[in-house]
């Protein structure tokens, strides 16, 4: 992974120290944990064999980073998502995948608090979306990415690190902007800056302010092998760190890295589970081909 | 179909060089032909006719009264032999503002705006680009040259209620020399684009042309010029504004070169580039759209992109590049997030704000000046002259206002990544006023400086009131863009209907007059500004104007006020309806 893309340079020290972080293997340098049991898993529930059967009561369970309990959303009468329940544990690395239009970028966004859900609630770091408390925990990189036009991109980091209390940022702020291969752009303004490097600058900034869950969609598009490297391997220190990682992607190379894997289609919930066990063409075809 | 026949033909692997097709101008109009017919039958004509009356009727009521309160205003004194004498030059300088104009709107790309669609299937296929743009060109020049010479007419009649001549004369003399202002702006603009001119020569074509007229003006204001130093380039155009009290055939030529220049842009309109045309026509359907919501921040900001008006990479005033630390060995990716939202000092804030208007283009830094220098004479004028010269400066400080809040601007405009920082929006809104304030204070200080120029006895007025006249100006702009940042997130209205249908509840009069009452409480708001000044100016008494402008330093608390507990005042609200609602129930 990463260090195939760096191969075509001499290797800095702080490569190298990268590389032995993340060595032998980065794809499973990030422990796959097992399936969990999830709220909604299709192929999991079972029908009730004895229905005088008395439940146990079940034991308290431990916080989760993201729950949703019949999450949906809808744009008039037409269902972006149908009611979800979700949870997810700290220091998951979920890979959110489906067709176009599947419900994952509304998903992403009702969590981070930017779009109002229709039905149902949720919480991330176990504080209500869109509260101070959860925007102090989730950072979000947008599929879009958005900048202001008056701030360079040094500028954009100190002020988003600065806005969520960090002091101490300059020093994260320089490797991370070399990681990407952003170092020689960073006192000039992202209007001015192709997709990709948009792309960089925006990775730069989601990863300077701190967080304990991080939302990503759409994180590969626009972005060149160097950039596309150094994501992976980002995302594998901050989810080695204990961070809960939530990808949207087509990309489905990068969901082997998953611990976990969550398909819709149509806005509704159609996999969750182990990504070795999914069917990975026939959950992200589109839903021409699913109805033909 | 000869046309379809040829693109296949081109198609095809052995297909022969490619020639132009000989018909394409006529397929050209015949396109243009079925689209204008399908345009006008989906015109609704009695809201057409409607409209046009209503424009009609409220135009005419507007300049009788006008017309009235300028009767007299000015006096019987006006020498018509001198006005001759020292009037062209003065006057010839707005046909010598519109071709610097022209030029520098050509160096950007304007004045031209063509549909995304005709670019793309019209200019990319082998028709003529010239036959094409001969219609855009045209039309422009047309409405230009109309609007213009129907307010150069408006201007005349009123020039006749105090100068010797008759309406219908001073109407159109005034109205052809409005005529000849629109048209040199929109040739001069064509033809700036099409030979290509370099912003920085368009600049100093500009500049030199505007200092030659502005020099024999003087020259002649001041009678201490004479001979060849009198000749300026728009002196025959502004003697032509004065044909309506004496006629000279030699005047004519300012017509014939306007006419000459606008057949040379309309022949060279083929070499118009198309970069620009394709981003000036994405443009200008958001500022139709725009204008027609009257949405008046959203038509400023687009006009700004129009005139490729982009902020500076580089800070004023930064001279060294910032010492940052070098790469290390290892990268932290993550930096855990505190179990609290964080404290944040306002100098954050702050900072960001003045780095903002740090990086504001020369250009936008002379427009806030000329605003600001307008403000000035208009507040002299008001005082002095009429109170109708209070709407003169009521616009320019409205506009110095928008120009000035760029960083509240760039923050509202962006509210998915205000909502990412755990901070409460209005708390960071107010602060981002912060470094406007300050700009807006010394550029009210320019405006006192100005008016004190204007008549020095005004001096201490105009420094005691510019401050919170300016800040209270503000007001209305700083509304409208905090207007525009989305309420808290809410799945209903204020009436419990689910928000997604709320638009198919409002009837199209509601919405109309909500819209209409949205364009119109900021200049309300900010014409409280104005008040101080009207004290002034019709009671003299120091207390007056000082209790007056106690009210206006109130307006501006309530409204900083507003900014900061808007969220939470909407919350409130909806909690109060709620509660309504669940006590009916």
């Amino acid at each position: 992974m990463s260090q195939s893309s760096r191969s075509n340079r001499p290797k800095s020290n702080k490569t190298r120290a990268r590389d032995a972080r993340t060595s032998p293997q980065p794809s499973t340098a990030s422990p796959k944990k097992p399936s969990k049991p999830s709220a909604v898993e299709p192929a999991a529930v079972e029908p009730a064999t004895d229905d005088t059967a008395t439940p146990e009561p079940s034991p308290p369970l431990p916080p989760a980073a993201i729950t949703t309990n019949g999450l949906a959303k809808a744009y008039g009468d037409a269902p972006a998502l149908a009611p979800l329940d979700l949870r997810i544990e700290h220091g998951d690395r979920v890979s959110l995948i489906g067709h176009n239009g599947s419900g994952k970028t509304t998903l992403l966004r009702m969590l981070v608090g930017m779009l109002e859900p229709s039905e149902g609630t949720a919480t991330v770091a176990e504080h209500p979306i869109g509260s101070r408390e959860a925007r102090t925990a989730v950072s979000y990189l947008a599929d879009q990415p958005v900048f202001y036009d008056d701030l360079t991109v040094w500028e954009h980091l100190e002020y988003v690190a600065r806005l969520h209390g960090t002091d101490d940022w300059e020093q994260q702020a320089v490797d991370l902007a070399d990681m990407v291969g952003l170092s020689e752009r960073l006192d000039d303004l992202p209007m001015t800056f192709s997709r990709g490097l948009k792309q960089k600058a925006a990775i730069t900034i989601a990863f300077v302010r701190p967080f304990d869950v991080m939302l990503i969609d759409e994180p590969f598009v626009g972005l060149d092998r160097t950039g596309r490297e150094a994501l992976l391997e980002l995302l594998a220190l901050a989810h080695d760190d204990g961070a809960t990682l939530v990808v949207a992607t087509h990309e489905l190379s990068s969901v082997e890295r998953s611990s976990r894997l969550i398909a819709l289609s149509g806005g509704e919930l159609v996999f969750d589970g182990d990504p070795s066990e999914a069917d990975l063409a026939r959950l992200t075809e589109g839903r021409s081909a699913e109805s033909g | 179909m000869r046309h379809r026949h040829y693109v296949l033909v081109a198609m095809t692997s052995d297909a022969p060089t490619a020639t132009v097709p000989s018909d394409a101008a006529a397929t050209l109009r015949e396109l243009r032909r079925t689209r204008k017919r399908r345009r006008l039958g989906e015109l609704d004509w009695y809201d057409v006719a409607y409209r046009v009356y209503l424009f009609a009727l409220v135009g005419l009521v507007l300049v009788v009264w006008v017309s009235d309160a300028v009767d007299g205003a000015i006096g019987d004194t006006v020498d018509t032999v001198d006005l001759l004498t020292r009037g062209p030059a003065v006057i010839g300088l707005a046909v010598v503002a519109a071709f610097a104009l022209g030029v520098r709107s050509g160096a950007d790309g304007g004045p031209i705006s063509v549909e995304l669609a005709d670019i793309r299937h019209v200019l990319l296929s082998p028709v003529s680009r010239r036959t094409f743009m001969l219609r855009p060109i045209g039309q422009r020049l047309r409405s230009a040259a109309f609007a213009v010479g129907l307010g150069g007419a408006v201007l005349g009649q009123l020039i006749a209620t105090e100068v010797e001549g008759s309406r219908t004369a001073w109407a159109a003399a005034c109205g052809a020399f409005g005529a000849i202002v629109g048209a040199t702006f929109v040739a001069t603009a064509v033809l700036s684009h099409a030979l290509r001119v370099p912003r920085p020569l368009a600049t100093v074509l500009a500049a030199g042309a505007v200092l030659w007229q502005g020099l024999v003006a003087w020259g002649i204001w001041n009678d201490t010029t004479d001979g060849l130093a009198r000749i300026g380039p728009g002196n025959l155009a502004g003697r032509l504004a004065l044909w309506g009290i004496d006629q000279r055939a030699v005047d004519v030529i300012a017509i014939a070169v306007a006419v000459a220049m606008a057949g040379a842009a309309l022949s060279l309109g083929g070499r118009l580039r198309l970069e620009p045309l394709a981003r000036r026509g994405e443009l200008v359907s958001q500022l139709r759209f725009a204008a027609t919501v009257q949405d008046l921040r959203t038509v400023v900001q687009l006009r700004r992109q129009l005139r490729s008006e982009i902020l500076r990479t580089r800070q004023w005033g930064s001279v060294r590049t910032p010492l940052r630390p070098e790469p290390s060995a290892t990268v932290r990716a993550r930096t855990p997030a505190p179990t609290t939202p964080p404290a944040v000092t306002p100098r954050v804030i702050w900072a960001r704000g003045v780095r903002s208007l740090r990086r504001l283009p020369l250009a936008r830094l002379a427009r806030i000046a000329l605003l600001a220098a307008i403000a000035g004479v208009g507040g002299v004028l008001t005082y002095d002259a009429s109170p109708l010269f209070g709407l003169l400066l009521l616009a320019a400080v409205f506009l110095v206002g928008l120009e000035c809040l760029e960083p509240l601007s760039q923050e509202i405009d962006r509210p998915d990544l205000t909502d990412s920082y755990a901070i409460e929006r209005g708390w960071i809104y107010v602060h981002l006023l912060v470094a406007p304030a300050v700009l807006l204070a010394v550029v009210a200080l320019l405006g006192a400086a100005v008016a004190t120029a204007v008549d020095p006895s005004l001096a201490l007025g105009a420094f005691a009131l510019a401050v919170p006249v300016a800040w209270a100006a503000a007001v209305g702009p700083v509304v409208v863009t905090v207007l525009d940042a989305p309420s808290p997130p809410s799945p209903t209205t204020l009436l419990g209907t689910p928000r997604d249908a709320e638009s198919s509840f409002v009837p199209p009069e509601f919405a109309g007059f909500s819209t209409a009452l949205k364009a119109a409480i900021p200049v309300v708001l900010s014409a409280v500004a104005t008040v101080p000044v009207f004290v002034a100016r019709f009671s003299g008494d120091v207390a007056s104007v000082g209790r007056s402008v106690l009210g206006v330093v109130l307006v501006i608390a309530l409204a900083v006020l507003w900014v900061r507990r808007r969220d939470a005042w909407t919350v409130k609200t909806r909690d109060f309806f709620e509660a309504g609602r669940a006590a009916q129930s």
